[in-house]
């Protein structure tokens, strides 16, 4: 027990808060010490460069990774800045660029993560990996894939517009030519590590009517494990939008009329719906599709003389069979591949699976030999 | 009530409040990695060991109800051999300690600060929690129900807006052939949770400790709720397998979220209200490992133990593997090892003891 006397133990007393509060003031100075900061500094909006899209190329020379950012300064209306970097790894990369641009790069507004082709036969799944962990980055970004270019191409070569904009406006139209599959970071991660397929928009140059630049879409990537594994060309990607989608906005279904020439209906939303029928041990035997156009009630417009003018039965019919025609076709890319990128197994059919077959749960094996039955109807209203 | 006692449920409150860090972060990224899409399902299960726990202790606490609990077991397993196992618990709860230092550090680098050395934060936390060790509990309680308030406001707000964007896939599918990774699962959960059953041996300052089980029922389904919820919220976003190899899965996920108003990446929100857990865990752990110490040597005069208890905190704090995967991976394995032994192999072998000897 202190023997000090009540003076002295008063006087401590009251040294006490102006001690702690030296004390704290001491641990605040040291952010600015030896460049090692113990506590971060607050940076002004014109210190920050707010990157949009952040573009990774790897893989195409020496496996070097090239890290490009495009965004637009924080203050400051100017043309859209680009930077441009090369390292071994893209942690590093992103590393030296910061450490070279004078502003500070904000990832944490990122709207795009833009990989080349090249990466994606390389493997992304290190990338994603790192894009996961790092602290900066937003993992709620989109994901899209540079068909036979690299990332930096695309968001180099755009005539002064700005690439973000570009990527916006197009998924803004939610049209079947647009693309209705478009991951986010954390998803396509999430994939990766439950081995699942993953498919990804993939993107390429085209010149617009104003005469810029800008990518468009261009099909779709099909990645198992991180690395790529097909590619679905634009006509295609149609049947994996018409399959992925829920209702979207009202799009122009062109096909084949009865009588010949090309007919056109104005489609205003779709549905599908999955059915599985099993066998009597409780295995599954096959799959149904059954699909529902909502058209709208108007003469379908005839793109050429020899179709009709409204619409028939058998136009319908017509639209039916070449909508079943491009959907089986796709159903059996995707088996022929062995992988469900199309998302027919969805969890309520792998619950459903799984209680039929306990313990066994992979569906890609199922799917592959799995009878699946297209029903596709059209409701005019 | 005494002027610095405390209620048993307090007590057990402040314990798993102090707790939800570790069971957003580390412990969740296990119980994903041990369970898959299961993994929601875990923490309600793994709240029963420690329940029966805390009413063992309620049991020993009326058949002894002048005794704390660091008396009762110096009178049923000896003055040797007691001293002992109270000695080990306190080299116990300072190891967690550290390792809440720590992970704390570690936590705000690599969320928040990345270019930046862990030993500012940790040195900031170990200043308020000085203070507040220094004190009293009863104030430290009042400072806790604080905590809870601002923690589940925080939480209330990612949850209610992330509400209408949740679906049933990421939790899918479960079925009987997941029982035996679930429940193996279980046991890191469980152990964590038991760190309420630790904190009893600050029963000499709670005023109705005969109560401890009944009073703990409210508290632990709270922790084990906002722990299965973690899991939920981290699920929707990443999945079950990107949730186990995320190191800090929920503050991970609100960060790749937008609140309301545009508001964007409220990992900053979590780590804030992660602080104050810290803060009450560390507190926790420093005045268990005193009053341990205090039972141990005799000495009732605890405070001149606090400041040297601090430095070798942060020195050990300083001394674990700097790497994050490393610190996780020896937390992992260290952890759930520990917690175990003390929270659920202590209290049987007491209560065993003091029935052979007939002290209980």
């Amino acid at each position: 027990m202190s023997r000090r006397r009540p003076a002295a133990k008063a006087r401590r007393g009251q040294l006490q808060l102006p001690r702690t509060a030296a004390l704290l003031a001491a641990v605040a100075a040291l952010a600015g010490c030896d460049g090692r900061q113990a506590l971060p500094y607050t940076r002004r909006l014109c210190d920050y460069a707010l990157v949009r899209v952040v573009g990774v190329d790897a893989g195409e020379t020496d496996g070097r990774v090239t890290v490009t950012f495009s965004g637009r300064a924080g203050s400051s209306d100017d043309e859209p800045p680009v930077l441009t970097w090369t390292a071994d790894t893209l942690a590093r990369a992103m590393q030296e660029a910061q450490a070279r641009e004078t502003r500070h790069l904000f990832l944490g507004h990122t709207e795009y993560y833009l990989f080349g082709e090249a990466a994606a036969r390389a493997g992304l799944g290190a990338h994603f990996d790192f894009l996961v962990r790092a602290p900066d980055t937003h993992c709620g970004a989109a994901l899209y894939l540079a068909e036979d270019a690299t990332a930096r191409a695309l968001l180099t070569d755009t005539g002064g517009a700005d690439p973000a904009d570009a990527l916006t406006s197009m998924e803004a139209d939610r049209f079947l030519s647009s693309p209705a599959v478009v991951p986010s970071l954390s998803e396509a991660a999430g994939r990766l590590a439950a081995r699942a397929p993953l498919l990804v928009p993939l993107l390429r140059a085209a010149p617009s009517p104003s005469g810029a630049v800008g990518p468009v879409f261009a099909g779709y990537a099909v990645l198992l494990d991180g690395r790529l594994l097909a590619k679905l060309s634009f006509e295609d990607s149609w049947a994996v939008n018409l399959l992925a989608a829920g209702r979207r906005a009202p799009d122009t279904l062109e096909f084949p009329a009865p009588d010949g020439g090309t007919a056109a209906l104005r489609l205003r939303s779709h549905t599908v719906r999955r059915h599985i029928r099993r066998h009597r041990d409780g295995r599954i035997a096959a799959l149904r599709l059954d699909v529902t156009l909502e058209s709208e009630r108007f003469a379908p417009r005839a793109v050429s003389d020899a179709a009709p003018g409204a619409e028939t039965p058998a136009l319908l019919q017509a639209q039916n069979a070449w909508v079943t025609q491009r959907l089986e076709a796709a159903v059996a890319r995707a088996q022929a591949l062995g992988v469900d990128y199309l998302g027919l197994g969805t969890d309520d059919v792998r619950l459903m699976m799984y209680k039929a077959q306990l313990g066994t749960r992979d569906w890609d094996a199922v799917f592959a030999s799995l009878p699946v039955e297209i029903r596709v109807r059209t409701v005019v209203n | 009530m005494k002027p610095d006692m405390i209620t048993a449920r307090r007590l057990t409150a402040l314990s798993l409040l102090s707790l939800l860090p570790q069971a957003g972060g580390l412990f969740a990224a296990l119980t994903a990695e041990w369970a898959g899409a299961a993994g929601w399902l875990a923490p309600l299960p793994a709240a029963l060991p420690t329940l029966g726990a805390l009413f063992l202790l309620q049991s020993m606490y009326r058949r002894r109800p002048d005794e704390p609990l660091d008396r009762i077991v110096l009178s049923t397993l000896g003055p040797v051999v007691g001293r002992g196992v109270l000695g080990l618990a306190a080299l116990w709860c300072l190891l967690r300690g550290v390792l809440a230092l720590r992970l704390h550090g570690a936590r705000g680098v690599g969320l928040l600060f990345p270019r930046t050395h862990p030993a500012g934060l940790m040195l900031l936390l170990l200043l308020v929690t000085l203070r507040a060790v220094r004190g009293r509990l009863s104030v430290l309680s009042r400072a806790g129900i604080l905590c809870l308030l601002l923690v589940s406001a925080g939480l209330l707000l990612l949850y209610l807006p992330a509400l209408p964007g949740a679906r049933l896939e990421p939790l899918l599918p479960v079925g009987p052939a997941d029982a035996p990774r679930l429940l193996r699962s279980i046991w890191p959960l469980a152990s964590l949770f038991g760190f309420a059953v630790l904190t009893n041996f600050l029963s000499g300052q709670v005023d109705d400790r005969a109560e401890t089980g009944r009073r703990g029922v409210l508290p632990l389904l709270f922790c084990a709720g906002t722990t299965a919820l973690f899991l939920v919220f981290s699920y929707q976003v990443f999945g079950a397998a990107l949730t186990a190899r995320t190191p800090e899965p929920f503050p991970a996920a609100a960060g790749s979220l937008s609140g309301p108003g545009g508001a964007a990446r409220l990992a900053p929100l979590v780590l804030s209200l992660w602080s104050l857990c810290d803060f009450l865990h560390l507190a926790l752990a420093c005045l268990t490992a005193m009053s341990l110490l205090g039972a141990v040597t005799g000495r009732t005069n605890l405070r001149p133990l606090a400041l040297p208890l601090h430095i070798l905190l942060f020195l050990g704090a300083l001394a674990v593997p700097a790497g994050d995967t490393d610190l996780r991976a020896w937390a992992a394995a260290l952890l759930p090892w520990g917690d175990s032994l003390l929270a659920f192999g202590l209290p049987p072998l007491v209560f065993l003891a003091g029935k052979l000897r007939k002290k209980l």
